[in-house]
């Protein structure tokens, strides 16, 4: 009897922590977005600002060239103004082909994320323009 | 009565994934030629939010700019509050589109409206999706 009680019970603790991961791992929607226009060369500019002890999960965007001469991003996290500290980059400095755009997205918090307290940046280079959508989670 | 437990606790598992992951369950597509709107494309629903799942947005040969709103009233006049900048349409158009509701989402009870910008001859194709709750 204390057998088949100790069995069921290893299985219902065994099925609360792969439930629990999941929650965990999975459940997190990206519910954050913002949008912005870009015009030419731009140093890095804060497009989501660190909270405390979080990272930014970004979860995606779309970039858009609409206007002018090719224009090239980047993304990068950090701390300080601008993400001018502990920079790393995230995205590295690509082009956006002029009259195109660029869609990249998820539902749930996956993929490129920043360390904890760290901001979200992006930087351009060139003489064009782009309309840009962010989408993140923070947590 | 363990074996009873046990189911319980499984379906306890699963139901709060099935009811975390609203899926985008409505889709709209519609055809224009030249400027437009605010256009109702969604309307709003009492104590409930629009969640924009994503769109795909083509034009024809002519430039087209467009931008996405919420509001009350008729098309969006009250409340305006803009979703989605206005925003040239490249050549290629945009396809942007999740299975599941998050990002773009309006203000409970809160109607969805396009508005566009180009010339008299400009046509544009959009499908529009999103989930209501």
């Amino acid at each position: 009897m204390l057998g088949w009680f100790s069995r069921t019970l290893a299985v219902l603790v065994l099925l609360a922590a792969v439930t629990l991961a999941d929650e965990a791992v999975a459940q997190k929607g990206c519910d954050r977005f913002s949008a912005a226009e870009v015009t030419g060369t731009n140093p890095p500019i804060v497009r989501v600002s660190g909270l405390e002890g979080k990272s930014v999960y970004l979860c995606g965007y779309v970039i858009i060239h609409s206007g002018g001469t090719a224009l090239e991003f980047e993304l990068t996290s950090g701390i300080g103004d601008n993400c001018q500290t502990n920079t790393t980059i995230l995205i590295p400095r690509m082009g956006i082909p002029i009259g195109s755009s660029l869609v990249n997205r998820i539902p749930f918090a996956y993929g490129e994320y920043t360390p904890p307290g760290h901001s979200l940046c992006s930087q351009t280079f060139g003489n064009g323009k782009l309309n840009t959508i962010f989408y993140w989670a923070q947590y | 009565m363990m074996r009873l437990i046990l189911v319980l606790f499984l379906l306890s598992s699963i139901i709060p994934n099935a009811m975390a992951r609203k899926v985008c369950d409505q889709y709209r597509s519609t055809s224009t030629v030249g400027p437009q709107g605010p256009i109702e494309k969604v309307p709003g629903k009492a104590g409930q939010r629009v969640y924009l799942c994503g769109y795909m947005i083509l034009k024809g040969a002519q430039d087209l700019e467009f931008e996405v709103s919420s509001g009350t009233g008729t098309n969006c006049a009250n409340n305006h509050t803009i979703l989605i900048p206005r925003i040239s349409i490249p050549a290629t158009g945009i396809v942007n589109r999740i299975a599941y509701a998050a990002g773009e989402r309006t203000e409970i009870g809160h109607a969805v409206c396009l508005q566009t910008w180009g010339n008299a001859a400009a046509s544009l194709n959009s499908v529009f999706y999103w989930a209501q709750f």
